[in-house]
């Protein structure tokens, strides 16, 4: 499963406006943008397709009471990735997510290698065994591709401990799968 | 093995489930639809709550003139008992004289 391609009509501040001002269509075109990286963030974190749309579908619905405090764009997505990371810090308090077990994370592990072409889906599943920040700050590396000082300002943590958790997560991954540094 | 390109293909962004737009826009309609259900009810149960006043109000009426015809009537029938208890009086002076 790929993302899907972009939007012929990205949405732009005017859009943004028109939503604000109670325009659904405008609102579904938000949606039908961001959709993808919302549930991409939640999925990632989760590893469960459906708690990852039910945290996706309230992070939307949060938005469409919020959309008269987004400014721009650009603040919109620096809101839905914020807004999505503090919703699955949240389940992971409530404790609700699945554990990947030593056990599991031990057989993927040893199941790894060059020539394993699920490698990428192992390397996903490893991370679930990660401290949700250090997945958190994992996800915003590679997924959506934010340099250190941005993780910082999404999720709300100074610039050293977002390099600390990347550093400690990319370690653990590493070892988990007998990559060395 | 490129361990950063290989977690990056792991991380890359997935696609949203089908339909997950308009799940999210019928979840911003829900809550309209709840308020307008629940205004039907309670519309619903004025008039239900009027229809039964309005029935009440007339049976009350109509037992209030129910007993006022009795009361009329037993009146009637006193004052024709001592109208003619009075008759019968007269009836015997006429007689005796």
């Amino acid at each position: 499963m790929s993302a899907a391609a972009p939007l012929p009509f990205p949405t732009n501040d005017a859009n943004l406006a028109r939503a604000a001002e109670g325009d659904h269509d405008a609102f579904e075109m938000l949606i039908r943008e961001h959709q993808d990286m919302v549930f991409s963030i939640a999925w990632h974190f989760l590893h469960d397709r459906d708690r990852a749309e039910e945290i996706a579908q309230e992070v939307f619905l949060q938005l469409y009471r919020t959309l008269g405090e987004i400014e721009s764009n650009a603040h919109l997505t620096f809101w839905l990735r914020r807004v999505t990371a503090n919703r699955c810090i949240d389940e992971s308090r409530r404790g609700r997510w699945r554990i990947v077990t030593l056990d599991e994370a031990n057989d993927v592990a040893r199941d790894a290698d060059d020539s394993d072409p699920l490698l990428a889906r192992k390397l996903g599943q490893m991370l679930q065994r990660l401290p949700a920040q250090q997945r958190l700050a994992i996800t915003m590396r590679y997924q959506e591709g934010l340099e250190p000082s941005e993780i910082g300002a999404v999720l709300d943590m100074p610039l050293n401990t977002v390099k600390s958790h990347l550093r400690r997560g990319l370690g653990a991954l590493r070892e988990w799968l007998g990559v060395k540094s | 093995m490129n361990f950063e390109a290989d977690l990056a293909r792991a991380l890359e962004r997935k696609s949203a489930p089908d339909g997950f737009a308009d799940r999210v826009l019928s979840r911003l309609e829900a809550p309209r639809r709840q308020t307008s259900s629940l205004l039907r009810r309670i519309a619903a149960a004025i008039v239900l709550t009027a229809a039964l006043g309005g029935l009440t109000a007339h049976q009350i009426i109509e037992h209030r003139r129910n007993e006022e015809g009795e009361r009329a009537r037993r009146q009637l029938m006193t004052a024709l008992h001592i109208a003619s208890a009075k008759m019968r009086v007269a009836q015997r002076a006429v007689a005796h004289d």
